[in-house]
């Protein structure tokens, strides 16, 4: 274990942000996409809602259900690693709650006030982004790895949570990781689309 | 469109997986919601091998509220039933047989004597709640109905178990949000299923050339068209492949199965049968894939994707619904009614023929010329078969309507113009439904309808569906010629049913004599091949070993008028033809 804070934090956050942003910057290009050969290709005049109604599949509830999971957790290991020491962000942390970081049940408080609070925006928007997409059964099953991944993730937070103030890079970088690859596989179906959309 | 499948029999139960698979993430402990298949269709197979339904681990038993769910056709019948002991002592056929090994007559007639024997009537009435069939009567109510819009406003639920009541009466203390997640598969369907999830129409998946799916595709279709006559119905056929099978059944048996069961679909006009029969070659298939069956099963069920998939061009959603594609299958020209008119001033109309022809391309090319001559092969090269799309032989030039499935992006001018340069059809003929797609793949269905007839001596021709039907049909008739004992001698037939047997397959005006008309028809390129419906006990009050038993004459079939007139006519032909006649001819004309 070492004191020092060697990991860019930062900066791994930032990459994170960046990915996030892409994807919906790949969501949105996608849609303009399809409009474009859509209207290219349309025998009338049509509204976006109309092209939106036409796209929606049902994804399967076992696919939804992973989904919400996978989001709301991975909303859970994204604040527990960031907010969880004072490591990144300096004061904005678990520890500037005593009342809540001193109770035998603080992480379970933290954990769910981040799933209720975004948790009910994911619910009302995660199942119907992936449902304009055409998702292989394959690529479904391989978004099953997310969790897993997530749970890893929230567990090297809560170890660093608990030796802290000491800290341990090792920890961190596996941390990162895991929430990174966490990610990558979340948006996985809709880079997937936009890839095959772009080969039209 | 969004079906519910039905898969009969062996072949049927096997390609039913396919439509079936799972488009969801499998979750291994425990599955949420129902099984999503592709294009939300729903199933179920048939069977009556009970051995072979427990002798898998897909299907789950309907009765016991699993989902996909096999269902034993002959499920409702007990052992000892006193319908079952009359049928077995009057006819000798079993109701409770435990399959029907390439014997489509069999069940044929087993249906029959449901619909004509009073006294058979009067039993199973008692004994099964008014109904004049257990069979048919508990494959549609207690199988299919329940999955289809027509179950909705009727009493679903009467056969709901106690389970599935407790289960759906604890659905309802869980909030909407949180019951699709809750729910453990569908139970016996229909009951409490959002509509949105039931079936507007019905798809029969069955082998021609089998039993159980054989035998029981044509009565089953009878039986629901008793109840709903405009609810769409559809059938696919799967044509055995040449040789003997792995259960030793030659060709010529399998062949004679497919003509019957070819020729009972094919005759029944409008309201009393299906819409439409797609022919599949299994032919074509075991030589494209070199006998891998699971490869074969899955090109039927990618060839038909197109025609699933529930993304349609925005705007148009409803234009590819099962009613409009039904309405589609019976769309008649005005010069074909005209001349249906001047024979006998009344229009027959008979169920189409649709050969499905199939193509998809990997790659993204935006292509439609690609993927028409990849469905419908190059002009000119109707044979060798397999190195097209054609499921089953025919000349695509032939066909009298083409309804078109694509997905990708492609403007309906560009495809109706590809499909008319390829079949010679007018735009009007070229009926177009854009789906589109998953940007991975471009495919293309095109689902001809009638490709035959109009020219004598296209069955000499290689790779058209005169050539294969007469091939077909000339096996058969050649096994009925050479088979009596094996047709007649099974050991169960009482003597009614061997003398009936014994009439339709030889008796004047009966199957084998039918069969060479359809020959004939082949020949001179007229269209449709089969046309008058036959019966096994059929023109005859007939006393059994029972003595109160007896079998009514049948009420005569609707366009039997025309029909008659084409019979006397070839019967005409035939006596001219013969040797006899020529020479009474020439004895008159030297005298």
């Amino acid at each position: 274990m070492s004191q020092t804070e060697t990991v860019p934090g930062v900066l791994w956050l930032s990459i994170m942000v960046g990915i996030m942003i892409i994807g919906l910057i790949f969501h949105m290009h996608y849609f303009v996409r399809v409009t474009d050969h859509v209207k290219k290709t349309s025998d009338r005049a049509f509204q976006r809602k109309d092209l939106m109604a036409a796209l929606r599949i049902h994804q399967g509830s076992n696919f939804n259900t992973v989904m919400l999971f996978s989001w709301s957790t991975f909303l859970v290991a994204f604040a527990f690693l960031y907010f969880m020491t004072p490591d990144v962000l300096g004061t904005l942390n678990y520890f500037s709650f005593p009342q809540v970081a001193s109770d035998s049940l603080g992480l379970l408080y933290f954990g769910g006030a981040v799933i209720i609070i975004p948790g009910i925006l994911i619910a009302l928007f995660v199942p119907q982004s992936y449902s304009y997409y055409q998702i292989s059964p394959q690529m479904k099953q391989i978004t099953l790895l997310t969790p897993v991944f997530l749970l890893a993730s929230i567990a090297f937070s809560v170890y660093l949570g608990t030796i802290y103030p000491e800290t341990n890079d090792l920890y961190w970088y596996m941390g990162y990781l895991a929430l990174m690859i966490s990610l990558a596989l979340l948006l996985a179906p809709i880079i997937k689309g936009w890839i095959e959309e772009m080969r039209t | 469109m969004k079906p519910c499948v039905v898969g009969i029999g062996g072949a049927g139960g096997n390609i039913l997986r396919q439509f079936l698979s799972s488009q969801d993430v499998d979750l291994v402990v425990h599955q949420f919601g129902e099984l999503l298949a592709f294009g939300d269709v729903k199933g179920i197979w048939l069977e009556s091998a009970t051995q072979d339904a427990q002798g898998q681990d897909y299907y789950g038993n309907l009765v016991e509220n699993c989902y996909p769910p096999y269902l034993i056709c002959h499920g409702d019948i007990s052992d000892s039933s006193a319908t079952r002991s009359y049928v077995m002592d009057t006819y000798g056929f079993d109701l409770k047989a435990p399959g029907f090994d390439r014997r489509a007559e069999y069940l044929k007639a087993m249906f029959e004597i449901f619909e004509l024997d009073p006294k058979l009537k009067d039993k199973c009435s008692k004994e099964f709640e008014g109904s004049d069939n257990p069979l048919s009567r508990y494959m549609w109510k207690k199988g299919i109905r329940p999955f289809t819009i027509i179950s909705m406003g009727k009493s679903a639920g009467r056969g709901a178990t106690k389970a599935q009541e407790s289960k759906e009466g604890l659905a309802g203390l869980i909030p909407p949000f949180l019951r699709g997640l809750t729910e453990m598969g569908r139970p016996n369907g229909g009951k409490g299923m959002k509509s949105s999830k039931l079936c507007d129409s019905i798809l029969f998946l069955a082998s021609l050339g089998g039993g159980t799916g054989t035998g029981f595709v044509n009565p089953i279709t009878s039986f629901v068209r008793s109840e709903e006559v405009i609810f769409p119905i559809f059938a696919l056929g799967i044509m055995t492949e040449k040789g003997s099978d792995k259960r030793h059944a030659e060709e010529g048996q399998r062949y004679l199965g497919a003509a019957i069961a070819m020729y009972d679909l094919l005759t029944k006009e409008s309201g009393q049968g299906i819409d439409g029969l797609l022919l599949v070659d299994n032919q074509i298939l075991k030589e494209r894939f070199e006998g891998d069956y699971t490869a074969m099963d899955s090109t039927i069920y990618d060839a038909l994707k197109p025609l699933l998939e529930l993304r349609n061009y925005p705007g148009d959603q409803l234009q590819d619904d099962a009613p409009a594609i039904r309405r589609v299958l019976w769309e008649v020209d005005a010069e074909m009614t005209q001349g249906k008119k001047n024979k006998d001033n009344e229009i027959r109309l008979l169920p189409p023929v649709l050969v499905p022809c199939y193509y998809a391309q990997h790659d993204i090319k935006g292509d439609i010329n690609t993927l028409v001559e990849g469905a419908l092969g190059r002009p000119g090269t109707l044979f060798p078969l397999g190195k097209d799309g054609r499921l089953f032989p025919c000349d695509p030039t032939k066909s009298d309507r083409a309804l078109v499935f694509t997905r990708g992006f492609f403007s309906t001018q560009e495809i109706a113009k590809a499909v008319s340069t390829r079949t010679n059809l007018p735009g009007s003929k070229i009926k177009i439904y854009r789906k589109l797609g998953d940007s991975k793949n471009e495919d293309i269905l095109i689902l001809l309808r009638n490709p035959y007839g109009g020219a004598p001596g296209e069955h000499k021709r290689q790779g058209t569906l005169e050539w294969r039907l007469h091939e077909i049909i000339s096996l058969a008739i050649d096994y009925v010629d050479k088979n009596e004992e094996n047709i007649l001698g099974f050991q169960s037939y009482k003597k009614i049913t061997k003398d009936k047997l014994w009439d339709y397959f030889y008796g004047e005006k009966g199957l084998n004599w039918e069969l060479y008309n359809c020959l004939d028809r082949l020949e001179n390129g007229d269209r449709p091949v089969f046309k008058t419906p036959l019966k096994i006990f059929r023109d005859v009050a007939t006393t059994s070993n029972s003595s109160e038993s007896c079998l009514v004459r049948p009420e005569i079939l609707a366009g039997d008028k025309y029909d008659l007139r084409e019979l006397v006519k070839s019967e005409l032909k035939e006596i001219l033809r013969s040797e006899d006649c020529r020479k009474r001819i020439k004895e008159i004309l030297q005298s």
